[in-house]
């Protein structure tokens, strides 16, 4: 019986004791981060990259994987009392305590910003997402704009010591040298590493970068066709480099940060009912719960009118909004599905 | 609009004229649903301040209640001596109380859900009480809380052991009405797992029997995990200082302090004078205004100290609970002069008395019923 085996033992034993709760609960109180629901981590350090961005690096609890340099992972913050989860991607190295490099730039994120602080707990998902370097990189091209340097660092961060040899160009597109994320540190990698060659463009200073010209992106690297390439930011940034690759005849590795679902209210809807198998439309004055019943697929409920939580159906993606407070739900969890519609899409474990 | 000016719902704080009292019955359609927008208004403004001192309390008492028993159960084991047992029941009673009233009832309400944290949630919690926390969560949640006190409807008028209301018929076995209430009292939890089971639906028929062993099954099953952890595995380790059999008498003594208690407060929120029944007539076609002004007739308060709103899970605010099932439980001493206030204008009588008061006048009703 190896160590999780004999842990789980002794859970199980102690579990006879804290039933029904489990005992990890009780564990928390003398400051475990085990955790009978969640995966947690807790804050070690802040760190100000610049005026509006902190690097937050935290230890991660049972249940937690080592990332892949380039992976995200999705955090729970509590904001307001409410726990609020989005991935960020994880700007450490690999196989060291990981850690997130974030913007302040909504609800979350500025949040993290302005108020985390070592000690806090994080709630955690396991770390995700195929933007992840080849087994043997050979010439590399990364095309970073804003805060889509944040996978590429812990990319460098673990690429460069590990094969000094290579040859990697960084083209980083940000506003000014204020606002760029990990300037100091690329430089300091530079100065250590060779195979490593930065290429700043401050927009403030230069105007646009026009990724979609094959000419302006070989000015500053001439053999781009030559190498694998990898890009990140912004949708529109990524999606230039995109047909600039698709050109030449080489798809580059994406991360796209800002992919938003457009969500709308009162207006006809749909839901998808995972384990049925089937999505119903939900007309303008209809409850999610009065969709499923019309369209012959009964979901559980009791009041009908909001206060006794029966009907509760775990939502694993899209928006709902709650018809009696005019709130958007975006965070998947239970949903009352006799008071809210969906906002315009939404998909239930059901 | 026949309303005075100190009735508008535009200054309802001021004070109230003395007037002739309205009868509740007699609002018109137009006045309930002003009621309605007044009461919503209220929860409304509530439900959009829930933020983090609301989720640190919740959890600060989560870590009192836990810290509570794990010193109760440490000191169970050396119980053998007087100062520990007495200690240990202490902290064990307080625990219990507080993690079925302030903690369980209400975070099965999905009063905490807002927070949307799977440790602390409608969906996940189990409390430390024989009734398993999903069938409680439909006799009361569902059946107790729409259909409050409407007879015929609402099976906790009685708890079907019991004639609790004039108009349920009189049968000969209401006579041990004060003798089944004395045996429900110490028994509270394993009255409350049986009862939701839901046997009287079986024998009507209206229950399938499957259902009814299923409901059954998952009551045996957490009785006997309730039953081991308290009367057999804790003893056994305390045996290992002597302390077996002083513990088996400190759990018992828990166990028996907490059904007292939680069948006192209980039983002082819907039967005390002043707390009316309905019919189903009366409730047909019933609007939110309706539905307001029933949950409020229906019910009635404890008055009384801090303390004593901690210990019974602010189900002495038991007016305000029912209006706003899911309305965070801290909140509900701050809505309640409000809700008083409001309830006056409206004629509405809002029912309250110190504890002794209401435990008296329950149990007055417990005996009276007993007979015809």
């Amino acid at each position: 019986m190896g160590l999780p085996g004999i842990t789980r033992f002794l859970r199980t034993a102690a579990g006879v004791l804290t039933y029904p709760q489990d005992p990890r609960s009780f564990a928390q109180l003398f400051g475990s981060l085990s955790s009978a629901h969640y995966t947690r981590g807790r804050i070690t350090r802040v760190h100000r990259e610049t005026p509006d961005t902190v690097t937050v690096c935290f230890t991660a609890g049972e249940g937690w994987i080592p990332h892949r340099a380039g992976q995200w992972a999705r955090i729970g913050v509590e904001v307001d009392g409410k726990r609020i989860w989005r991935p960020y991607s994880l700007s450490a190295p690999e196989h060291g305590d990981p850690s997130i490099t974030v913007k302040a730039q909504g609800t979350v994120s500025k949040h993290l910003v302005h108020r985390a602080a070592p000690g806090d707990v994080l709630y955690l998902e396991r770390p995700e997402g195929q933007f992840i370097l080849p087994e043997m990189p050979t010439e590399l091209l990364f095309m970073v704009a804003g805060s889509g340097i944040t996978p590429v660092m812990s990319m460098l961060r673990t690429l460069m010591p590990r094969r000094p040899d290579h040859d990697v160009v960084l083209v980083y597109v940000s506003r000014t040298q204020e606002s760029c994320i990990f300037h100091e540190e690329i430089l300091e990698l530079a100065d250590q590493f060779e195979g490593l060659r930065p290429v700043f463009w401050f927009t403030e200073e230069r105007g646009r970068l026009d990724v979609a010209d094959p000419r302006a992106v070989g000015a500053l690297c001439p053999d781009h066709q030559a190498r694998a390439t990898y890009a990140c930011g912004p949708d529109s940034f990524v999606t230039t480099v995109e047909h600039l690759g698709e050109a030449s005849g080489h798809a580059p590795v994406v991360e796209r940060f800002d992919v938003t679902r457009a969500s709308a209210s009162g207006q006809p809807g749909e839901v998808s009912l995972l384990r049925s198998g089937i999505t119903v439309s939900v007309g303008e004055r209809d409850t999610i719960l009065e969709a499923a019943e019309r369209a012959e697929h009964p979901l559980p409920h009791g009041c009908r009118m909001g206060i006794c939580h029966s009907c509760l159906v775990p939502m694993t993606d899209g928006a709902v909004t709650n018809i009696r407070t005019g709130e958007l739900h975006r965070e998947p969890g239970p949903v009352q599905t006799c008071v809210t519609r969906p906002a315009p899409y939404a998909t239930f474990d059901a | 609009m026949t309303l005075t000016p100190t009735t508008s719902p535009a200054a309802p704080a001021t004070s109230p004229e003395p007037r002739t009292p309205r009868d509740p019955l007699q609002l018109t359609e137009q006045e309930l649903d002003e009621l309605a927008a007044e009461l919503d208004a209220v929860r409304d403004e509530i439900f959009s301040q829930r933020g983090s001192s609301d989720a640190r309390y919740i959890r600060r008492v989560v870590a009192l209640q836990r810290s509570l028993e794990l010193t109760g159960r440490a000191c169970m084991l050396f119980s053998r001596h007087r100062p520990l047992w007495w200690t240990g029941v202490g902290c064990l009673s307080v625990g219990k109380i507080l993690e079925n009233m302030e903690i369980g009832h209400n975070v099965l309400h999905g009063q905490w859900d807002w927070m949307n944290d799977k440790e602390i949630h409608s969906t996940t919690w189990e409390w430390d009480f024989v009734a398993p926390s999903a069938g409680w969560q439909r006799t009361h949640n569902e059946t107790h809380h729409t259909w409050t006190n409407v007879l015929g409807k609402d099976r906790d008028v009685g708890y079907n052991v019991l004639r609790m209301d004039p108009a349920q018929p009189w049968k000969p076995v209401n006579l041990l009405n004060p003798v089944i209430n004395l045996v429900l009292a110490p028994a509270f939890e394993w009255g409350i797992a049986i009862y939701d089971v839901e046997l009287d639906q079986f024998f009507a028929g209206t229950k399938s029997g499957r259902a009814t062993f299923e409901d059954f099954k998952r009551v045996m099953r957490k009785l006997g995990r309730q039953s081991a952890k308290d009367f057999v595995v804790s003893p056994l380790l305390a045996s290992l200082t002597g302390s077996g059999k002083a513990s088996v008498k400190g759990f018992l003594a828990a166990n028996v302090i907490r059904n007292v208690w939680a069948h006192a407060v209980i039983f002082c929120g819907h039967f005390p004078d002043g707390a009316e029944t309905f019919t189903e007539e009366d409730v047909e076609n019933e609007s939110r205004g309706h539905w307001y002004r029933r949950q409020a007739m229906g019910s009635a308060n404890i008055d009384g100290s801090r303390l004593m709103h901690f210990m019974s899970g602010n189900l002495s605010f038991q007016i305000e609970h029912h209006l706003f099932p899911d309305m965070p439980s801290n909140r509900l001493a701050q809505i309640a002069p409000r809700v008083k206030e409001i309830c006056h204008r409206y004629g509405i009588q809002y029912t309250s008395g110190p504890l002794p008061r209401q435990v008296f006048q329950a149990w007055r009703k417990v005996v009276r019923l007993a007979l015809p």
